[in-house]
């Protein structure tokens, strides 16, 4: 269970992260979506303790982060959007890095450079950057972490690989494993994330799952026009509506509709979701 | 079950041996490029100069390693563990499952003892083999050179009140330079070798402008009975095992609370 209690992180004098609170439970694929500088990648780096939080309180499995113990260190592993280039093959680096974390399995290392039909064999440090980023995703599904920090996994990869990464966190992560993926790229995560956490400068707008959400909002696809509508867009063959749920019935969360409108709306979405 | 030290510090090794390996066996072999290239310079010497040209040759190889020697202390553990403070590959450092003195330790170990002790050993091997190889052109040895002086000391002569630190550097100042590398690679963001290396000649020379004022103002008498006794080669000895506490005490807290 990730406790975030009431953080603050500030870049100086720029306050990124302002009393953010929320808890993530075991065994769920969280989506954190935002716009560009809402602290995304930071909140994630505070997860995992590459950074400290100015005040407030972060408590994974009883351990504070940022303390850095190599028991909370092995029930974690953060991957980062920016990777680096090492000078040896992608299964020289999973052997030599892999034996620190006690649930690493060079064989499921393999299985997924497989999946992402990549060359285990291959220097990284020759890899393009997409093979280089599906290397490292295939690492860090292979640790076979408690915990799991991705930010922007799908950045860089060509679209069949959209849907191996897909496969492979379907696949290849444990049912108590809790993975917390940020993303712009929600059509890429769109059936795999459940809850969905919407955060805002300094605010956490929505976090909630895909059923709660469809309870309370619904999602009509039709061509029907509702002057009610909280947020509505045309799209190829129609259009998508976003309207509050008053009759109950269950609709297919849309997530880039989901996120329009609690931009639109902020506060209304955040007391719905908040009773 | 396997110690989680032993197995971090081999990694460390080997991961050195693959980064660095080449590096540290090019600057340790540095003896044998430098003498080609004197041979080969010398080719085009006047002949009637040639006695002259070799003449020098034992000085200019004590000069190189004084040089080499200073560089490479100073810049290894910057380009070993320069790394940490940078985004992508300081994430990795950090995220591995082990304790931040264990990290540490491994550092210490591997930039300030036995890469060190491994390259003084390749550099001075490289150098007698010249010596060796071409006696009549370069003359005798660096160890050869070392050898007739005091291993732990300081020369000093009352007379001109002067103090000539050669032969300690060779005990000390490898540990205490890497310690100052060490230091340096998490201490700057950008442009690590440079500043580190300002960095040590402004302390340098604070320290140069504090002793000179210290003795200044130390009465004469008082400063050669200092000078003549074994008291300056511990002092000497002392500052800079105080120098190299300090710097690595620096190393080890930002290794611990390092934030990328």
């Amino acid at each position: 269970m990730i406790t975030i209690d009431d953080i603050t992180f500030s870049y100086g004098n720029n306050t990124v992260l302002k009393n953010i609170s929320m808890k993530l439970e075991e065994g769920k694929v969280y989506g954190l979506l935002g716009e560009n500088g809402v602290g995304k990648t930071t909140l994630l780096t505070l997860l995992c303790g590459l950074k400290k939080a100015g005040s407030g309180r972060i408590d994974i499995d009883g351990y504070d982060p940022f303390k850095r113990k190599p028991s909370f260190l092995s029930l974690e592993y953060f991957l980062s959007d920016e990777v680096a280039a090492q000078s040896m093959t992608a299964e020289a680096y999973a052997k030599n890095y892999g034996k620190f974390w006690d649930g690493f399995e060079l064989e499921k290392f393999r299985e997924l450079m497989g999946i992402f039909e990549t060359n285990p064999g291959q220097k990284m440090n020759r890899m393009s950057f997409g093979q280089l980023k599906k290397s490292y995703i295939s690492f860090a599904l292979a640790c076979n972490c408690k915990y799991l920090f991705m930010d922007e996994p799908t950045n860089g990869l060509d679209i069949p690989s959209k849907a191996q990464f897909r496969k492979a966190v379907m696949k290849y992560t444990a049912e108590d494993s809790t993975l917390l993926i940020s993303t712009h790229q929600v059509r890429d995560l769109e059936n795999i994330i459940d809850p969905i956490i919407i955060l805002d400068r300094q605010d956490v707008l929505l976090n909630a799952s895909l059923d709660e959400i469809s309870e309370k909002l619904f999602f009509d696809y039709s061509n029907t026009k509702h002057p009610e509508a909280l947020y509505s867009e045309l799209i190829p063959g129609g259009s998508i509506q976003v309207l509050l749920n008053t009759s109950g019935e269950e609709s297919k969360v849309n997530i880039e509709a989901l996120f329009n409108t609690v931009h639109l709306h902020k506060e209304l979405v955040k007391g719905i979701f908040s009773k | 079950m396997k110690n989680r030290f032993v197995e971090y510090f081999i990694y460390e090794l080997k991961d050195t041996v693959r980064n660095q390996g080449l590096a540290i066996l090019l600057t340790g072999i540095a003896p044998v490029i430098l003498f080609i290239i004197h041979l080969m310079f010398s080719l085009a010497a006047n002949p009637e100069f040639i006695t002259l040209y070799w003449g020098n040759y034992s000085y200019w190889t004590s000069i190189y390693a004084t040089v080499i020697f200073m560089l490479f202390f100073l810049i290894f553990p910057i380009a070993r563990y320069g790394r940490i403070t940078d985004k992508r590959k300081g994430t990795l450092f950090i995220q591995l499952p082990v304790r931040a003195g264990e990290k540490f330790l491994s550092a210490v170990l591997v930039s300030v003892i036995i890469v060190p002790c491994a390259f003084m050993a390749l550099y001075f091997a490289s150098d007698a083999l010249v010596h060796f190889a071409f006696p009549a052109k370069a003359g005798s040895c660096l160890l050869g050179s070392l050898s007739g002086g005091p291993v732990l000391g300081i020369e000093s002569s009352e007379t001109e009140n002067s103090i000539n630190v050669t032969n300690t550097m060779f005990f000390l100042l490898p540990f205490t330079i890497s310690s100052a590398g060490l230091a340096g690679a998490v201490m700057f963001r950008k442009n690590k070798i440079f500043m580190t290396v300002m960095t040590c000649a402004a302390l340098l020379f604070l320290f140069g402008w504090l002793t000179i004022t210290i003795v200044d103002d130390v009465d004469p008498e008082k400063w050669r009975a200092f000078i003549s006794g074994s008291g300056v080669q511990w002092t000497w000895a002392g500052i800079q095992t105080a120098f190299s506490i300090i710097c690595l005490t620096y190393f080890s807290m930002r290794l611990r609370r390092i934030r990328l």
